[in-house]
């Protein structure tokens, strides 16, 4: 995954986790993120879908438990 | 005596700082994460002198064994050895001039056969004064019959043979193929007859068909299916029962290896007939440690998650990383880990250690 892929994928837990700019990002696990509840997981599906113009179907949903996770997932992807 | 040998050994983490205790060699690069994480090398690097261990299990134990008398010890590092490790370590006698000899022995990945180590031993052999009373134990403390032995199914699997690794000389394995140093079982509900007439202390049954991923609605062959997938591990299970019962000292354990595949809700399902076979394990433990307590005999169930080897080692990393997510701890453990606790397990020899189905996931969700 390419540093700009990084960056948006970041951006994009961010968001969804209302951290602030710059915020790390790369330790959150859903175990240990309360604010990681099923609208938040639906919310960070939605916007990878949108960012890179992929699909997850529900095998994806399920190994999104991390961004560690989420990220190697999409370099499974190609991206 | 042979002119070849070979074993395997799965290195953990935890051997590693196992070592630094025993030498007292704690450098940082053998034994802190983060200084290593520093280093061209990224993770802790396994004591060079580590090997030397394996060299002389290979003279004490198989070239040339029990009179060995070991004179010099030579070792080339190759390339460092980061753990979680298998290893395949195989020595061949090169020379021998009827007083000293001289063994030639390599370390490399037993997966991959990346050479690690090259080394070389030379020994001559000492003497035992046979008019001398024997010692009354040569090995750890044990209550057992000097020549009772723990079983191990499918000792060619990253489990069995971890588990075989971590019993040593207490552990004997069986296989389903033909493989050096293991007994071949091709069919383990003749077992009986494939084992030799040593007491047996305890059964450690790795052994399992390869998961499925059929939707059971989809089945074609549904006899076969069950027959490969459900059928027939049960009744390699209730074969060993019986074994334990004909063959078992007093206290003997079937120990079997349960999986949270069998818990609901487990991956949506998505090895159906082994979730479905595994989650016998629990009512069969139970059935079997009442059936066997009339002879003082246990049975003992182990469920683990998801192990980071073995039928599970071409897992890719995104896959590996969600199951690692699933444990508060973040980890997976390796074989060796896992090998650890069924060892733990085998230790508790007390009578009210039997029907249980221990869960060692780490509290893994589902």
């Amino acid at each position: 995954m390419n540093a700009q892929t990084t960056d948006q994928l970041q951006d994009i837990f961010r968001a969804v986790f209302d951290l602030p700019a710059g915020a790390d990002v790369s330790g959150l696990r859903q175990m240990h993120t309360s604010a990681w509840d099923s609208l938040a997981h639906v919310a960070l599906v939605t916007a990878i879908e949108s960012e890179f113009c992929v699909s997850l179907d529900a095998a994806d949903q399920l190994q999104m438990t991390s961004y560690t996770a989420t990220a190697l997932l999409l370099e499974e992807r190609g991206l | 005596m042979n002119a070849r040998a070979a074993f395997q050994v799965t290195v953990s983490p935890e051997d590693a700082i196992a070592f630094a205790k025993l030498s007292g060699d704690w450098n940082p690069l053998h034994t802190n994460e983060e200084h290593a994480a520093r280093t061209t090398y990224r993770r802790p690097v396994l004591h060079g002198a580590f090997s030397a261990g394996l060299l002389s299990r290979m003279a004490g134990m198989h070239l040339p064994g029990e009179d060995c008398l070991l004179h010099s010890l030579r070792l080339r590092f190759v390339r460092p050895i980061i753990p979680p490790a298998s290893l395949a370590v195989e020595g061949e006698v090169v020379a021998d001039n009827g007083r000293l000899s001289r063994v030639e022995v390599s370390i490399s990945d037993a997966g991959t056969g990346a050479r690690y180590v090259d080394g070389s031993y030379e020994f001559s052999r000492h003497e035992v004064d046979e008019t001398r009373s024997q010692p009354t134990s040569v090995g750890p403390a044990s209550a057992e019959p000097s020549d009772a032995q723990i079983l191990v199914t499918g000792a060619t699997g990253g489990l069995g043979r971890a588990v075989l690794d971590r019993l040593g000389a207490r552990g004997v394995g069986t296989s389903r193929t033909a493989a050096p140093g293991l007994i071949n079982v091709p069919d383990l509900e003749q077992i009986d007859a494939a084992i030799g007439s040593r007491p047996i202390s305890a059964i450690v049954h790795c052994a399992w068909p390869a998961p499925d991923n059929q939707p059971l609605t989809a089945l074609g062959n549904i006899e076969g299916a069950l027959e490969y997938s459900v059928a027939a591990p049960v009744r390699q299970m209730i074969s060993l029962g019986q074994l334990l019962r004909n063959r078992g000292t007093s206290n003997a354990v079937l120990v079997l290896i349960g999986s949270t595949y069998a818990y609901p809700g487990r991956h949506n399902y998505r090895m159906p007939l082994y979730t479905l076979a595994k989650s016998l394990i629990d009512p069969l433990c139970r059935i079997l440690a009442v059936e066997l307590a009339e002879g003082a005999r246990r049975c003992v169930a182990v469920t683990f998650d998801v192990i980071d080897g073995g039928m599970n080692k071409r897992l890719s990393p995104g896959v590996r990383a969600m199951h690692a997510d699933r444990t508060p701890s973040g980890k997976l453990p390796s074989p060796a880990e896992v090998a650890e606790q069924i060892d733990w397990v085998l230790a508790n020899r007390s009578f009210l250690a039997s029907g249980a189905t221990i869960n060692l996931s780490g509290c893994a969700i589902p």
